[in-house]
């Protein structure tokens, strides 16, 4: 300060021109004493006012007139006399000739209560005075208020930065970062050492130096100094891929710093997926609901149309404008308007939360008479919807008029096998009564004709004894045809039982079995190997036992019998079986009696036997699902045939 | 020695008469009792009616017809089988029947044997023949008189 120069020493000689130059230098210092644009006071060595600047006449609401040559202490009613004050005029300045910016809180009475910075020299020998005391007052009040109140928002910023549940970074205009929240550090796994003043590109292996982030951060934001929502995907070398939403503001002069951007960063990731499932949930059931093959509608808490599915539409020939948000008994002229159906959705689905199977009949304006099988869910909160009711419709007026059908022809059915049980019962009688009552009579001719033998044989002559023999005979006779005709209606009559069964050893069985009745006999028998069969295995044995005792009878003529028991693999789903013989055979216009009932194509005294095997293989081969035919040349052998439906595969 | 009886069990005469001639060429020392239906029979049995004083006793083997008056055969078969103090008595099925039903339901009620009547009369002679002599002859019937214990086994 050019008052604040050194003392000069006065020498007589130049007194004059000393003079002049004081002269000078007072002005000068007078003119800078009035320039400087903060209060300034010179005061002497008893503290009273020498000079005061125009400010401070100004800033304090006082003039010269009360200020010049006044006590300091007695300004402006005494508003300067403050013990503080006084103590640095009368003690500290004494001692060091100055002192520095020392602030002043004061209540003065011109102008309220101010902040002063209060700036002091002790000056030797100017202005005619020993000594000179400069008091420079500059009223920092304001200065002081503003920064208050930059200490204050900046530490509301810091405790937002650092309350926030998300990350936030600012950063300077040089990409810097001032300042990161907690959760910055904890959700990147960063420490604080290695982020703050870090360029953001630069942090956590570079993981943020991402060509989207710099485009927004270095384009984008610069012109638009916000951005909101902005969804970034990226593969951070810390927390692996994620979603984050960024939300940026650009603030000027804060913190410090000519230009701060807050960035706030939200991991949605998590959101992301539950809405990419909510979504797929959604899409799902709006799938489903069209491409169930039924009309399916879903109404909201107000029984209004949510939505429906294709086929409700097509059934009920409506549009989606006339259906969707629509009240239900709205839908179609009121069609739906019905009391069972209000009854249902209002009073027992509330109740139940579900129905099922329930049927509505109804005359329906679109499509007529119909009955419809209703079945609800009531499901909550799903669809964006509190509640949403799912009805599904369907349209079973085909089923019951099938069904109504079905139960008529069921009972005329029904009817129809008791009629046939009666009908079995009362044949099943029958032959119970043959079986004992036409028996009897035969078994006491022929009992009779034994105890006329024995006790009249003496009496009675060759030819008596011979008609004896004839009606015993025929009593014999009449009595196999009964025991076969039985057994002919009995298998057609017994349950018959379904095992597999080995055809192999059934035939060994049967051709054992002929043993003793063969042992005179040449017969070259030629078996092949079966197939298993299914069916009832003793029925299946009369099958075979018959055939094949047929065979040995038809061979009975033949020096050498010839007997083969084969199968053929029928491409039809059949086993076919054949027995073989080079006996009598049978003229082939006559096969169609073969099978029949007590029919014979030779003479008793040819062949014996009631005529009624064939007819039994038949009915056994026949309830077994199979057929049977015959091949013959006469006295050139014959085949009989018979095929099975093939054994159902079955496990274990 | 006293000779168990053997009860036939027949309605029909011409039966009869045939069966009784079969039996008769065993030369059986045995009694041979005749009951003309299952009423009958059954009054044998329990020592009751037309039966009331026969001696005590019971019969070596019952033959027994399936189609009876009044009581059928099946029904004697079961009374007797259910019967403690008549249960372990030899009871032999002599029918026409070669119904599967028949046969199946005797053995359920625990005949001793079935046979068929053979329409030839050699054969019928034969059967009951050897029958006869089975029963009355051949088998060891169990000791009588167990009353109480067969009672408290019921």
């Amino acid at each position: 300060m050019i008052l604040g120069s050194k003392e000069e020493n006065i020498f007589d000689a130049e007194r004059n021109q000393e003079e002049a130059q004081k002269e000078q230098a007072l002005s000068y210092a007078e003119s800078i004493i009035s320039t400087v644009r903060d209060p300034l006071l010179a005061l002497d060595q008893d503290l009273r006012v020498v000079k005061a600047s125009r400010a401070f006449y100004e800033v304090f609401k006082v003039n010269p007139q009360d200020t010049i040559g006044q006590f300091i202490y007695d300004l402006g009613n005494k508003q300067w006399d403050i013990p503080r004050l006084r103590d640095l005029l009368e003690t500290i300045l004494p001692k060091k000739t100055s002192f520095d910016n020392y602030e002043l809180e004061h209540d003065f009475s011109t102008i309220g209560k101010r902040t002063m910075l209060l700036n002091a020299r002790q000056i030797d020998e100017v202005l005619g005075k020993k000594k000179i005391i400069l008091l420079a007052i500059e009223d920092i009040t304001e200065r002081k208020q503003v920064e208050a109140l930059k200490e204050q928002a900046l530490a509301y910023l810091e405790s937002i930065i650092n309350t926030v549940r998300d990350p936030l970074l600012a950063l300077d205009q040089d990409l810097r970062v001032v300042k990161a929240s907690r959760a910055f550090y904890e959700v990147f796994k960063v420490s604080s050492q290695e982020t703050i003043g870090q360029f953001i590109y630069d942090l956590g292996n570079k993981q943020w130096d991402i060509p989207r982030l710099r485009d927004l951060l270095e384009t984008i934001l610069p012109e638009k100094t916000t951005l909101e929502n902005y969804e970034l995907e990226h593969d951070f070398s810390t927390i692996g891929k994620r979603t984050m939403l960024l939300n940026a503001r650009q603030i000027d002069e804060v913190l410090g710093k000519k230009r701060i951007i807050l960035l706030a960063i939200e991991d949605i990731t998590e959101r992301k997926q539950v809405e990419a499932l909510k979504e797929q949930a959604l899409a799902y059931v709006e799938s489903i609901i069209n491409t169930v093959r039924d009309p399916l509608l879903a109404l909201d808490q107000d029984l209004r149309v949510v939505t429906a599915s294709q086929a409700f539409y097509e059934v009920f020939k409506v549009s989606s404008q006339e259906t969707i948000g629509q009240f239900i008994y709205d839908l179609g002229n009121k069609q739906w308007d019905i009391p069972k159906l209000r009854d249902l959705l209002e009073t027992i689905l509330p109740e139940k939360t579900t129905f099922d199977n329930y049927e509505l009949e109804h005359n329906f304006s679109t499509i007529g008479k119909r009955t419809m099988l209703l079945n609800a869910r009531q499901i909550d909160e799903v669809l964006g919807k509190k509640r949403i009711i799912l009805l599904a419709i369907e349209d079973i007026t085909e089923r019951k008029e099938a069904e109504e059908v079905i139960a008529k022809l069921d009972k005329g059915l029904k009817q129809r096998a008791q009629e046939l049980e009666a009908a079995n019962k009362e044949l099943e009688a029958f032959s119970y009564s043959i079986s004992h009552d036409l028996r009897a009579p035969l078994r006491h001719i022929d009992g009779f004709i034994g105890i006329l033998r024995k006790s009249s044989a003496d009496k009675l002559d060759a030819k008596g004894l011979h008609q004896l023999n004839v009606i015993s005979d025929s009593a014999k006779q009449m009595g196999n045809l009964i025991d076969a005709l039985l057994f002919f209606s009995r298998i057609g009559r017994v349950v018959m039982e379904k095992n597999f069964v080995n055809a192999n050893k059934i035939v060994q069985s049967v051709v054992s079995d002929l043993q003793p009745d063969i042992k005179d006999r040449d017969i070259e028998w030629k078996l092949g190997t079966l197939p298993p069969m299914e069916g009832d295995p003793s029925m299946l044995k009369q099958v075979f036992a018959n055939l094949i005792q047929n065979a040995v009878k038809y061979t009975g003529n033949r020096l050498k019998a010839i007997i083969e028991v084969g199968s053929t693999d029928a491409e039809n789903g059949e086993d076919e079986f054949f027995v073989r013989d080079n006996g009598a055979g049978f003229d082939m216009q006559y096969v169609g009696n073969l099978y029949g009932v007590f029919q014979r194509l030779h003479t008793i005294e040819e062949f014996e036997g009631t005529g009624i095997g064939l007819a039994n293989v038949r009915r056994i081969i026949t309830r077994h699902g199979g057929r049977t035919w015959a091949e013959g040349i006469v006295d050139n052998g014959a085949t009989f045939y018979f095929s099975l439906p093939k054994p159902e595969v079955r496990k274990s | 020695m006293i000779f168990k009886d053997v009860l036939v069990v027949e309605d029909n005469a011409k039966d009869l008469e045939l069966t009784l001639n079969a039996l008769g060429e065993n030369n059986l020392a045995n009694p041979i009792v005749v009951a003309r239906d299952g009423a009958e029979a059954l009054d044998y049995m329990f020592v009751r009616g037309k039966f009331a004083t026969r001696p005590k006793g019971n019969p070596a083997v019952v033959i027994l017809d399936m189609k009876l008056p009044k009581v059928d055969g099946l029904e004697v078969l079961k009374r007797i089988k259910a019967d403690p103090n008549l249960k372990y008595t030899p009871v032999v099925m002599l029918t026409s029947s070669r119904e599967e039903k028949d046969l199946m339901d005797s053995y359920q009620l625990g005949v001793n044997a079935y046979v068929v009547k053979p329409v030839g009369f050699s054969e019928f002679v034969m059967a009951v023949k050897s029958l006869g002599g089975f029963w009355a002859v051949v088998n060891e019937p169990p000791l009588e008189n167990n009353k109480k214990e067969e009672s408290s086994n019921l």
